[in-house]
Protein backbone atom coordinates (compact mmCIF):
# COMPACT_ATOMS: atom_id res chain seq x y z
CA UNK A 1 0.00 0.00 0.00
CA UNK A 2 1.42 3.55 -0.93
CA UNK A 3 0.79 6.56 -0.38
CA UNK A 4 -2.41 7.18 -2.93
CA UNK A 5 -4.17 4.72 -1.13
CA UNK A 6 -3.71 6.36 2.23
CA UNK A 7 -4.87 9.95 0.48
CA UNK A 8 -8.07 7.71 -0.90
CA UNK A 9 -8.62 6.63 2.85
CA UNK A 10 -7.99 9.75 4.81
CA UNK A 11 -10.29 11.78 2.44
CA UNK A 12 -12.88 9.48 3.24
CA UNK A 13 -12.58 8.98 6.36
CA UNK A 14 -11.68 11.97 8.46
CA UNK A 15 -15.12 13.60 8.10
CA UNK A 16 -16.82 11.26 10.26
CA UNK A 17 -13.97 10.98 12.82
CA UNK A 18 -13.82 14.56 13.34
CA UNK A 19 -17.60 15.02 13.83
CA UNK A 20 -17.06 12.16 16.25
CA UNK A 21 -14.97 13.30 18.18
CA UNK A 22 -16.01 16.66 18.02
CA UNK A 23 -19.25 15.55 19.57
CA UNK A 24 -17.12 13.99 22.40
CA UNK A 25 -14.90 16.98 22.85
CA UNK A 26 -17.55 19.60 22.31
CA UNK A 27 -14.43 21.81 20.55
CA UNK A 28 -14.41 21.35 16.82
CA UNK A 29 -11.03 22.75 16.72
CA UNK A 30 -9.85 20.59 19.36
CA UNK A 31 -11.71 17.74 17.27
CA UNK A 32 -9.78 18.06 14.27
CA UNK A 33 -6.53 18.60 15.83
CA UNK A 34 -6.63 15.37 17.73
CA UNK A 35 -7.84 13.90 14.73
CA UNK A 36 -5.35 15.01 12.46
CA UNK A 37 -2.97 13.78 14.97
CA UNK A 38 -4.84 10.24 14.72
CA UNK A 39 -4.24 10.50 10.91
CA UNK A 40 -0.43 11.77 11.20
CA UNK A 41 -0.01 8.68 12.92
CA UNK A 42 -1.38 5.85 10.52
CA UNK A 43 0.41 7.89 7.71
CA UNK A 44 3.88 6.92 9.94
CA UNK A 45 2.60 3.40 10.08
CA UNK A 46 0.57 3.24 6.80
CA UNK A 47 2.09 0.06 5.81
CA UNK A 48 1.12 -1.47 8.78
CA UNK A 49 -2.79 -0.18 9.31
CA UNK A 50 -3.39 -0.58 5.96
CA UNK A 51 -2.91 -4.45 6.33
CA UNK A 52 -5.15 -4.64 9.63
CA UNK A 53 -8.56 -5.57 9.18
CA UNK A 54 -9.85 -2.22 10.07
CA UNK A 55 -7.48 0.90 9.61
CA UNK A 56 -10.63 2.72 10.32
CA UNK A 57 -11.11 1.16 14.07
CA UNK A 58 -7.60 1.68 14.28
CA UNK A 59 -7.32 5.66 13.63
CA UNK A 60 -11.11 5.87 16.02
CA UNK A 61 -8.99 4.15 19.04
CA UNK A 62 -5.91 6.21 18.28
CA UNK A 63 -8.21 9.70 18.21
CA UNK A 64 -10.13 8.71 21.09
CA UNK A 65 -6.60 8.06 22.94
CA UNK A 66 -5.32 11.32 21.95
CA UNK A 67 -8.48 13.11 22.41
CA UNK A 68 -8.60 11.88 26.09
CA UNK A 69 -4.82 12.78 26.40
CA UNK A 70 -5.19 15.80 25.91
CA UNK A 71 -8.46 16.63 27.57
CA UNK A 72 -6.37 15.12 30.81
CA UNK A 73 -3.58 17.30 30.19
CA UNK A 74 -5.47 20.45 29.65
CA UNK A 75 -7.40 19.82 32.93
CA UNK A 76 -3.53 18.60 34.61
CA UNK A 77 -2.64 22.28 33.31
CA UNK A 78 -5.39 24.27 34.36
CA UNK A 79 -5.56 23.12 37.77
CA UNK A 80 -1.60 23.89 37.90
CA UNK A 81 -1.84 27.09 36.79
CA UNK A 82 -4.77 28.03 39.04
CA UNK A 83 -2.48 26.33 42.40
CA UNK A 84 0.30 28.65 41.19
CA UNK A 85 -1.10 31.74 39.66
CA UNK A 86 -4.50 31.53 40.55
CA UNK A 87 -5.16 32.24 37.03
CA UNK A 88 -7.67 30.28 35.41
CA UNK A 89 -7.47 28.55 31.92
CA UNK A 90 -10.51 28.42 29.65
CA UNK A 91 -11.51 24.67 29.07
CA UNK A 92 -13.03 24.30 25.49
CA UNK A 93 -16.69 25.05 26.45
CA UNK A 94 -19.50 22.46 24.12
CA UNK A 95 -20.99 24.14 21.00
CA UNK A 96 -24.07 26.05 22.09
CA UNK A 97 -26.52 25.56 18.76
CA UNK A 98 -30.17 24.39 21.07
CA UNK A 99 -30.22 21.42 19.52
CA UNK A 100 -28.85 17.69 19.31
CA UNK A 101 -25.34 18.56 19.57
CA UNK A 102 -25.38 20.88 22.40
CA UNK A 103 -27.88 17.54 24.28
CA UNK A 104 -25.23 15.22 23.10
CA UNK A 105 -22.38 17.57 24.89
CA UNK A 106 -24.47 17.78 27.89
CA UNK A 107 -24.54 13.80 28.58
CA UNK A 108 -21.78 12.06 30.37
CA UNK A 109 -18.43 10.76 28.61
CA UNK A 110 -19.03 7.47 28.42
CA UNK A 111 -22.67 7.79 27.02
CA UNK A 112 -21.24 10.51 24.75
CA UNK A 113 -18.46 8.81 23.36
CA UNK A 114 -21.25 5.79 22.42
CA UNK A 115 -24.11 8.55 20.56
CA UNK A 116 -21.03 9.75 18.93
CA UNK A 117 -19.68 6.49 17.52
CA UNK A 118 -22.97 4.97 16.79
CA UNK A 119 -24.74 8.14 15.03
CA UNK A 120 -21.64 10.67 13.80
CA UNK A 121 -19.76 7.37 12.54
CA UNK A 122 -22.02 4.92 12.04
CA UNK A 123 -20.57 2.41 14.31
CA UNK A 124 -22.16 -0.97 15.07
CA UNK A 125 -22.33 -1.88 18.88
CA UNK A 126 -19.38 -4.40 18.45
CA UNK A 127 -17.18 -1.68 17.00
CA UNK A 128 -18.34 0.99 19.64
CA UNK A 129 -17.46 -1.30 22.27
CA UNK A 130 -14.37 -2.52 20.37
CA UNK A 131 -13.00 1.35 20.56
CA UNK A 132 -13.82 2.19 23.81
CA UNK A 133 -12.64 -1.16 24.94
CA UNK A 134 -15.36 -2.24 26.87
CA UNK A 135 -18.19 -4.75 26.61
CA UNK A 136 -21.07 -4.94 23.86
CA UNK A 137 -23.11 -5.07 27.28
CA UNK A 138 -21.69 -2.00 28.82
CA UNK A 139 -21.66 -0.30 25.60
CA UNK A 140 -25.46 -1.24 25.29
CA UNK A 141 -26.32 -0.33 28.01
CA UNK A 142 -24.51 3.43 27.85
CA UNK A 143 -26.54 3.89 24.64
CA UNK A 144 -29.99 3.11 25.84
CA UNK A 145 -29.41 5.56 28.78
CA UNK A 146 -28.04 7.87 26.45
CA UNK A 147 -30.98 8.03 24.23
CA UNK A 148 -33.37 7.72 26.92
CA UNK A 149 -31.85 11.24 28.30
CA UNK A 150 -31.61 12.46 24.95
CA UNK A 151 -35.20 11.63 24.22
CA UNK A 152 -36.16 13.43 27.10
CA UNK A 153 -34.22 16.98 26.69
CA UNK A 154 -34.93 16.80 22.49
CA UNK A 155 -38.63 15.68 23.19
CA UNK A 156 -38.76 13.36 20.32
CA UNK A 157 -40.20 10.04 19.96
CA UNK A 158 -38.27 6.98 20.91
CA UNK A 159 -37.69 4.39 18.75
CA UNK A 160 -35.86 1.16 19.24
CA UNK A 161 -32.13 1.15 18.60
CA UNK A 162 -31.39 -1.45 15.39
CA UNK A 163 -28.40 -3.37 15.91
CA UNK B 1 -43.18 14.23 14.95
CA UNK B 2 -39.31 14.21 14.78
CA UNK B 3 -38.03 10.94 16.11
CA UNK B 4 -34.33 10.87 18.02
CA UNK B 5 -32.89 8.72 14.84
CA UNK B 6 -33.34 11.26 12.55
CA UNK B 7 -32.19 14.20 15.12
CA UNK B 8 -29.14 12.04 15.64
CA UNK B 9 -28.63 11.96 11.87
CA UNK B 10 -27.49 15.30 12.30
CA UNK B 11 -24.57 14.53 13.99
CA UNK B 12 -23.55 12.96 10.49
CA UNK B 13 -24.06 16.34 8.60
CA UNK B 14 -22.34 18.87 10.41
CA UNK B 15 -19.67 20.28 7.93
CA UNK B 16 -16.12 20.22 9.41
CA UNK B 17 -13.26 22.02 8.62
CA UNK B 18 -10.59 21.00 5.61
CA UNK B 19 -8.03 18.92 6.87
CA UNK B 20 -3.91 19.36 5.96
CA UNK B 21 -3.18 17.44 3.06
CA UNK B 22 -0.82 14.15 3.49
CA UNK B 23 2.54 16.73 2.83
CA UNK B 24 1.15 18.32 6.25
CA UNK B 25 0.38 15.59 8.07
CA UNK B 26 4.12 14.27 6.99
CA UNK B 27 5.34 17.85 8.50
CA UNK B 28 3.16 17.01 11.69
CA UNK B 29 4.92 13.99 11.85
CA UNK B 30 8.45 15.57 12.00
CA UNK B 31 7.53 18.39 14.04
CA UNK B 32 6.34 15.52 16.69
CA UNK B 33 9.80 13.73 15.89
CA UNK B 34 11.48 17.43 16.86
CA UNK B 35 9.29 17.28 20.14
CA UNK B 36 9.69 13.95 21.50
CA UNK B 37 13.70 14.87 20.62
CA UNK B 38 12.90 18.32 23.14
CA UNK B 39 10.71 16.70 25.24
CA UNK B 40 10.08 12.90 26.48
CA UNK B 41 14.03 11.88 25.99
CA UNK B 42 15.34 14.85 28.19
CA UNK B 43 16.89 12.50 30.60
CA UNK B 44 19.40 11.05 28.66
CA UNK B 45 19.83 12.19 25.12
CA UNK B 46 18.83 15.62 25.14
CA UNK B 47 20.67 18.85 25.38
CA UNK B 48 17.44 20.13 24.60
CA UNK B 49 15.99 23.43 26.22
CA UNK B 50 12.48 22.60 26.44
CA UNK B 51 10.19 25.88 28.32
CA UNK B 52 8.43 27.29 30.66
CA UNK B 53 8.43 27.13 33.71
CA UNK B 54 8.00 29.18 36.89
CA UNK B 55 5.44 31.67 35.48
CA UNK B 56 4.93 30.65 31.75
CA UNK B 57 3.16 27.79 30.41
CA UNK B 58 2.91 26.80 27.15
CA UNK B 59 -0.25 25.76 26.57
CA UNK B 60 -0.58 26.45 22.11
CA UNK B 61 0.49 23.87 19.35
CA UNK B 62 1.11 26.58 17.01
CA UNK B 63 1.77 30.35 16.45
CA UNK B 64 -1.81 31.51 16.09
CA UNK B 65 -1.89 31.27 19.97
CA UNK B 66 -0.95 32.65 22.80
CA UNK B 67 1.60 31.75 25.44
CA UNK B 68 0.19 32.95 28.69
CA UNK B 69 2.61 35.26 30.54
CA UNK B 70 2.24 35.67 34.21
CA UNK B 71 4.49 38.61 34.89
CA UNK B 72 4.90 41.74 32.38
CA UNK B 73 7.36 40.59 29.93
CA UNK B 74 8.13 44.16 29.06
CA UNK B 75 8.41 45.55 32.57
CA UNK B 76 10.52 42.61 33.59
CA UNK B 77 12.70 42.82 30.63
CA UNK B 78 13.78 46.24 30.73
CA UNK B 79 14.25 45.90 34.83
CA UNK B 80 16.48 43.05 33.60
CA UNK B 81 18.66 44.80 30.61
CA UNK B 82 19.60 48.10 32.93
CA UNK B 83 21.40 46.18 35.61
CA UNK B 84 22.96 43.13 33.03
CA UNK B 85 24.09 45.35 29.96
CA UNK B 86 25.91 42.19 28.15
CA UNK B 87 22.73 40.32 27.33
CA UNK B 88 23.82 38.82 24.27
CA UNK B 89 21.40 39.89 21.22
CA UNK B 90 21.52 36.48 19.46
CA UNK B 91 21.51 32.52 20.10
CA UNK B 92 21.08 29.61 17.98
CA UNK B 93 18.73 26.88 18.24
CA UNK B 94 16.84 24.26 16.27
CA UNK B 95 13.31 25.68 14.92
CA UNK B 96 9.92 24.12 15.36
CA UNK B 97 10.75 22.80 11.51
CA UNK B 98 14.22 20.99 12.92
CA UNK B 99 16.31 23.78 11.14
CA UNK B 100 19.42 25.31 13.03
CA UNK B 101 18.81 29.31 12.99
CA UNK B 102 19.98 32.01 14.56
CA UNK B 103 17.59 34.10 16.51
CA UNK B 104 17.15 37.42 17.96
CA UNK B 105 16.55 37.36 21.83
CA UNK B 106 14.01 37.81 23.15
CA UNK B 107 12.21 38.60 19.63
CA UNK B 108 12.51 34.88 18.30
CA UNK B 109 13.36 36.87 15.11
CA UNK B 110 15.04 34.09 12.82
CA UNK B 111 18.23 36.04 11.67
CA UNK B 112 19.49 33.45 9.59
CA UNK B 113 18.95 29.73 8.64
CA UNK B 114 22.14 27.92 8.74
CA UNK B 115 21.17 24.47 8.01
CA UNK B 116 17.63 23.66 6.43
CA UNK B 117 17.53 20.26 8.25
CA UNK B 118 13.88 20.25 8.62
CA UNK B 119 10.97 18.72 6.72
CA UNK B 120 13.12 16.92 3.62
CA UNK B 121 12.67 13.54 3.34
CA UNK B 122 15.13 11.80 5.60
CA UNK B 123 16.50 15.22 7.02
CA UNK B 124 18.26 14.33 9.99
CA UNK B 125 16.77 15.56 13.14
CA UNK B 126 19.48 17.96 15.32
CA UNK B 127 19.75 17.29 19.48
CA UNK B 128 22.21 19.53 20.68
CA UNK B 129 23.71 22.81 19.52
CA UNK B 130 26.45 24.65 20.77
CA UNK B 131 28.54 28.23 19.49
CA UNK B 132 32.11 28.74 20.84
CA UNK B 133 33.36 31.13 22.13
CA UNK B 134 34.81 32.83 19.45
CA UNK B 135 31.27 33.28 17.79
CA UNK B 136 32.73 31.91 14.38
CA UNK B 137 31.74 28.22 14.44
CA UNK B 138 28.55 26.46 14.98
CA UNK B 139 28.59 22.65 16.56
CA UNK B 140 25.83 20.52 16.12
CA UNK B 141 24.91 16.89 16.56
CA UNK B 142 22.14 14.81 14.44
CA UNK B 143 20.62 11.52 16.32
CA UNK B 144 21.00 9.34 12.79
CA UNK B 145 23.48 7.00 12.61
CA UNK B 146 23.89 6.56 16.59
CA UNK B 147 24.87 10.37 16.81
CA UNK B 148 27.19 12.53 14.29
CA UNK B 149 28.75 15.99 14.78
CA UNK B 150 29.12 18.87 12.05
CA UNK B 151 29.68 21.95 12.30
CA UNK B 152 28.79 25.56 10.04
CA UNK B 153 30.11 28.98 10.42
CA UNK B 154 27.93 31.38 12.54
CA UNK B 155 27.42 33.26 9.68
CA UNK B 156 26.45 30.76 7.25
CA UNK B 157 28.02 28.79 4.94
CA UNK B 158 29.22 24.89 4.10
CA UNK B 159 28.23 22.12 6.91
CA UNK B 160 31.22 19.95 7.69
CA UNK B 161 30.70 16.98 8.82
CA UNK B 162 33.24 16.09 11.64
CA UNK B 163 32.58 12.23 12.10
CA UNK B 164 30.51 10.04 15.07
CA UNK B 165 29.21 11.55 18.13
CA UNK B 166 26.84 14.01 19.87
CA UNK B 167 26.41 16.35 22.85
CA UNK B 168 29.25 19.01 21.07
CA UNK B 169 30.37 21.61 23.44
CA UNK B 170 33.05 23.72 23.31
CA UNK B 171 35.38 24.60 26.22
CA UNK B 172 35.15 28.40 27.42
CA UNK B 173 38.71 29.21 26.35
CA UNK B 174 37.53 28.00 22.23
CA UNK B 175 40.56 25.22 22.33
CA UNK B 176 38.89 22.02 22.85
CA UNK B 177 35.70 20.48 21.99
CA UNK B 178 33.95 17.26 24.49
CA UNK B 179 31.29 15.84 22.48
CA UNK B 180 30.55 11.94 23.18
CA UNK B 181 31.09 8.82 21.10
CA UNK B 182 28.48 7.32 19.39
CA UNK B 183 25.34 6.15 20.87
CA UNK B 184 25.06 2.48 21.55
CA UNK B 185 28.88 1.80 21.15
CA UNK B 186 30.61 0.37 23.90
CA UNK B 187 32.20 1.67 26.36
CA UNK B 188 30.49 4.74 26.54
CA UNK B 189 32.99 7.77 25.96
CA UNK B 190 33.99 11.11 26.36
CA UNK B 191 36.01 12.71 23.90
CA UNK B 192 38.11 15.94 24.08
CA UNK B 193 40.07 17.20 20.80
CA UNK B 194 42.33 19.99 20.57
CA UNK B 195 40.52 22.04 17.69
CA UNK B 196 43.68 23.38 16.59
CA UNK B 197 45.33 19.66 16.09
CA UNK B 198 42.96 17.38 16.14
CA UNK B 199 44.66 15.64 18.27
CA UNK B 200 41.84 13.68 21.26
CA UNK B 201 41.93 12.20 24.99
CA UNK B 202 39.10 9.75 25.71
CA UNK B 203 37.36 8.54 28.75
CA UNK B 204 35.55 5.47 28.89
CA UNK B 205 34.37 3.01 31.61
CA UNK B 206 36.86 0.88 32.91
CA UNK B 207 35.73 -2.58 31.70
CA UNK B 208 36.11 -4.22 35.28
CA UNK B 209 33.29 -1.49 36.69
CA UNK B 210 30.46 -3.58 37.99
CA UNK B 211 28.42 -1.50 36.07
CA UNK B 212 29.95 -1.29 32.99
CA UNK B 213 26.88 -3.26 30.92
CA UNK B 214 24.39 -0.46 32.71
CA UNK B 215 26.51 2.59 30.43
CA UNK B 216 24.72 2.00 27.62
CA UNK B 217 25.78 4.50 25.38
CA UNK B 218 23.67 7.34 26.11
CA UNK B 219 25.95 10.77 27.55
CA UNK B 220 24.74 13.74 26.80
CA UNK B 221 24.02 17.10 27.86
CA UNK B 222 28.13 17.79 27.97
CA UNK B 223 28.99 21.43 29.53
CA UNK B 224 32.84 22.64 30.71
CA UNK B 225 33.07 24.02 33.67
CA UNK B 226 34.17 27.57 34.37
CA UNK B 227 37.79 26.91 34.42
CA UNK B 228 37.99 24.18 31.87
CA UNK B 229 39.29 21.65 34.20
CA UNK B 230 35.62 19.52 34.50
CA UNK B 231 32.97 18.20 32.36
CA UNK B 232 29.46 17.83 33.76
CA UNK B 233 27.31 15.38 32.32
CA UNK B 234 24.00 13.23 32.04
CA UNK B 235 24.72 9.44 31.78
CA UNK B 236 22.16 6.83 31.06
CA UNK B 237 22.90 4.87 34.24
CA UNK B 238 19.87 3.99 36.76
CA UNK B 239 17.90 6.46 34.21
CA UNK B 240 19.43 9.90 34.16
CA UNK B 241 22.28 11.24 36.77
CA UNK B 242 24.39 13.81 36.31
CA UNK B 243 28.14 13.38 36.70
CA UNK B 244 31.03 15.45 36.96
CA UNK B 245 34.18 14.03 35.29
CA UNK B 246 37.62 15.47 36.11
CA UNK B 247 39.97 15.86 33.65
CA UNK B 248 42.48 14.68 35.20
CA UNK B 249 40.68 11.66 35.85
CA UNK B 250 41.90 8.48 34.16
CA UNK B 251 38.04 7.40 33.23
CA UNK B 252 34.56 7.60 33.70
CA UNK B 253 34.30 5.40 36.35
CA UNK B 254 36.01 8.04 38.43
CA UNK B 255 33.07 10.30 37.92
CA UNK B 256 30.53 10.23 41.07
CA UNK B 257 26.90 11.12 40.86
CA UNK B 258 25.76 14.37 41.92
CA UNK B 259 22.54 13.65 42.34
CA UNK B 260 19.93 10.48 41.40
CA UNK B 261 17.52 11.08 38.32
CA UNK B 262 18.75 14.78 37.30
CA UNK B 263 19.54 16.52 34.21
CA UNK B 264 19.98 19.29 32.39
CA UNK B 265 23.22 20.63 34.09
CA UNK B 266 24.69 24.01 33.95
CA UNK B 267 27.57 25.39 35.88
CA UNK B 268 26.76 28.48 37.87
CA UNK B 269 30.56 28.80 39.14
CA UNK B 270 33.90 26.65 39.27
CA UNK B 271 31.90 24.56 41.97
CA UNK B 272 27.81 25.31 41.42
CA UNK B 273 26.40 23.36 39.37
CA UNK B 274 22.34 23.50 38.37
CA UNK B 275 20.60 20.54 37.43
CA UNK B 276 16.79 19.22 37.18
CA UNK B 277 15.65 16.54 39.58
CA UNK B 278 12.91 14.69 38.88
CA UNK B 279 10.72 12.43 40.71
CA UNK B 280 11.45 9.40 38.39
CA UNK B 281 12.63 8.04 35.29
CA UNK B 282 12.11 9.59 32.08
CA UNK B 283 9.99 6.90 30.69
CA UNK B 284 7.78 7.02 33.83
CA UNK B 285 6.80 10.05 34.16
CA UNK B 286 4.45 12.68 32.86
CA UNK B 287 5.56 16.17 31.22
CA UNK B 288 3.58 18.17 33.44
CA UNK B 289 4.95 16.19 36.35
CA UNK B 290 6.85 18.78 38.52
CA UNK B 291 10.53 18.98 38.33
CA UNK B 292 12.93 20.77 41.35
CA UNK B 293 15.43 22.96 40.29
CA UNK B 294 18.42 22.03 42.13
CA UNK B 295 22.22 23.74 42.96
CA UNK B 296 24.96 21.26 43.75
CA UNK B 297 27.89 22.25 45.26
CA UNK B 298 30.46 19.85 43.38
CA UNK B 299 33.03 20.47 46.38
CA UNK B 300 30.91 19.48 49.13
CA UNK B 301 27.95 17.36 47.57
CA UNK B 302 25.63 19.67 49.22
CA UNK B 303 22.52 20.59 47.63
CA UNK B 304 20.30 23.24 47.82
CA UNK B 305 16.73 23.11 46.34
CA UNK B 306 15.55 26.30 44.32
CA UNK B 307 12.43 25.43 43.70
CA UNK B 308 9.58 23.59 41.70
CA UNK B 309 8.56 23.72 38.74
CA UNK B 310 6.53 22.36 35.90
CA UNK B 311 7.86 20.34 33.04
CA UNK B 312 10.65 19.18 31.03
CA UNK B 313 13.09 21.82 32.14
CA UNK B 314 16.33 22.63 31.15
CA UNK B 315 18.55 26.13 30.28
CA UNK B 316 21.61 27.98 29.21
CA UNK B 317 23.37 30.45 30.43
CA UNK B 318 25.64 33.37 29.10
CA UNK B 319 29.41 33.04 29.64
CA UNK B 320 29.01 35.84 32.52
CA UNK B 321 26.28 33.49 34.47
CA UNK B 322 24.08 36.41 34.55
CA UNK B 323 21.71 35.41 32.11
CA UNK B 324 19.33 31.85 31.03
CA UNK B 325 17.58 30.81 28.29
CA UNK B 326 15.18 28.32 30.22
CA UNK B 327 12.85 25.93 27.72
CA UNK B 328 10.77 23.41 28.90
CA UNK B 329 7.94 21.62 26.94
CA UNK B 330 4.33 22.53 28.59
CA UNK B 331 1.55 20.70 26.76
CA UNK B 332 2.57 19.97 23.20
CA UNK B 333 5.26 22.52 22.40
CA UNK B 334 8.47 23.39 23.43
CA UNK B 335 8.79 27.03 24.49
CA UNK B 336 11.73 29.00 25.25
CA UNK B 337 12.06 32.15 28.04
CA UNK B 338 14.97 34.77 28.88
CA UNK B 339 16.01 35.15 32.40
CA UNK B 340 18.24 36.24 34.64
CA UNK B 341 19.99 33.87 36.63
CA UNK B 342 18.58 35.56 40.03
CA UNK B 343 15.15 34.34 38.92
CA UNK B 344 15.30 31.51 37.04
CA UNK B 345 11.95 30.46 38.30
CA UNK B 346 10.08 33.86 38.19
CA UNK B 347 8.17 34.69 34.84
CA UNK B 348 11.03 35.58 32.61
CA UNK B 349 10.42 37.05 28.93
CA UNK B 350 8.99 34.33 26.31
CA UNK B 351 11.06 34.05 23.24
CA UNK B 352 8.46 33.12 20.69
CA UNK B 353 9.51 30.54 18.05
CA UNK B 354 9.54 27.09 19.98
CA UNK B 355 13.12 26.75 19.99
CA UNK B 356 14.79 24.03 21.73
CA UNK B 357 18.39 22.86 21.79
CA UNK B 358 19.37 26.50 21.89
CA UNK B 359 23.12 28.09 22.40
CA UNK B 360 23.73 31.87 23.03
CA UNK B 361 25.47 33.36 20.66
CA UNK B 362 28.46 34.59 22.27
Amino acid sequence: MGAPDFEAWYATERPALVRAIWAIAGDRDLAADVVDEAFSRALERWTRVSSMDSPGGWVRVVALNQLRRTLRRRSLEARLLRRRHERDVALPEPDDDGGVWSAVAALPLRQRQVIALRYALDCSEAETAAALGISEGAASASLAKARRRLGEVLRVEQEVVLP
Amino acid sequence: MTTLDERLAELRRRSVPSGPSVDGLRRRIRRRRVRRLAGAGAGAAMAALAVVLGGLVAGPRDDSRTVTVVDDPTESTSTTMSETPALPAEAVGVDRDGELVVFGVPSGDVVRTLYDGGLGDGAPLIDAVDVDSEGSWVYFSTVDHGGELFRVPLEGGDVELLGPGSSPQVSNDGRYLAYSGPRQSLPATIVVRELSTGEERRWSVDSDDPDFFHYNGRISDITWSPDDTRLAYVSAYEGSEVRVLDLDAGSLSASEPIDRITTHPAWLSDTELLGVRECCYPFERDQLEPVVIIVVDTATGATTELGEVVGVWALDVTADRRHALVGSTGVDVSELSLHTVEDLLGGGTAVPGGYRSVAWVP
